[in-house]
């Protein structure tokens, strides 16, 4: 064998290694970015077209539908590469978010924002979420986090009825594009 | 002085197992992860994995989820060992003076 070909079996044996490395930890990645970029979208859409008590039921809807998609990505995925780890970073990853949303709630009833800051809070309280859950899961989710964090701040400070129209367009349909980038690129 | 593994060294098979050296020691992976990752098809993979699995450098479970049967697929100690030899034969081959 020529040096040539031995350089490029060593090239083609560390792609094969850095892409089946990137896929486990982030390949499936993208559909979750999808799920909660149509919760987005629709729900802050539905704020400012439908009534407060019926974007209310939108809103119970979405969420419903982004924590049981989540759940069967979340098993689906994990399915792929069996290991005792894997099923316990699961379960690590689960109580993270359930811990979020619990003490989400408590600082809500401890802050008790003023109603038009409701989208406000809970989308920097999101954004740090991801934030939070991207340090240990994902570069993009981190990113992510904190786009939408900035996202928000910024959009409130400068045109604060423009908000919802900002989280949706910008916010869910930014995570919707970042979901199918990662789809395709991390296969 | 490690030398090529014929058995290993067609390009297909080459990243075939260098897909499942990047795995843990008792991790597995799913056929069809494998047959997306590596963009093969399902008779493709199939052929090469029958090829590894006699060399005995990797075993194959057959196991049934929700009523479908899925195939998950890891290194053997003894593909792990050929793999790493025929990259030190790669390796030397390099630092051979020209």
């Amino acid at each position: 064998m020529e040096r040539h070909e031995a350089l490029e079996s060593l090239k083609i044996i560390d792609e094969a290694m850095a892409q089946t490395r990137r896929a486990i930890a982030h390949g499936g990645s993208g559909y979750f970015f999808i799920i909660w970029g149509i919760v987005w979208l629709v729900g802050f859409l539905a704020n400012e077209l439908l009534a407060p008590h019926t974007a209310g039921y939108v809103w119970l809807a979405l969420d419903a539908f982004g924590l049981v998609g989540s759940v069967i990505v979340g098993i689906r995925l994990g399915r792929r590469v069996r290991s005792p780890e894997g099923r316990r970073s699961g379960l690590r990853a689960a109580a993270l978010w359930a811990l979020l949303i619990a003490y989400g709630a408590l600082l809500y009833w401890a802050a008790s924002p003023p109603l038009e800051r409701l989208s406000l809070f809970v989308t920097l309280f999101v954004g740090f979420g991801y934030a939070i859950a991207g340090l240990w899961i994902s570069t993009p989710l981190l990113l992510t986090g904190l786009a939408i964090s900035a996202l928000a701040a910024v959009v409130w400070t400068a045109f604060p009825s423009a908000l919802p129209y900002a989280l949706s367009l910008l916010g869910g349909g930014g995570m919707i594009g970042v979901g199918v980038y990662m789809l395709r690129a991390w296969k | 002085m490690p030398e090529l593994d014929p058995i290993i060294h067609q390009p297909a098979r080459l990243r075939l197992m260098a897909a499942l050296e990047a795995l843990k020691p008792d991790e597995s992976v799913e056929f069809a992860f494998l047959r997306d990752l590596l963009d093969l098809t399902d008779g493709n993979l199939g052929a090469h994995l029958r090829r590894l699995e006699e060399a005995g450098y990797l075993r194959m479970e057959k196991t049934f989820v929700e009523r479908k049967p899925r195939t998950y697929v890891a290194m053997t100690s003894r593909g792990r060992k050929a793999f790493q030899s025929h990259v030190q034969a790669l390796r030397a081959i390099l630092a051979r003076p020209s």
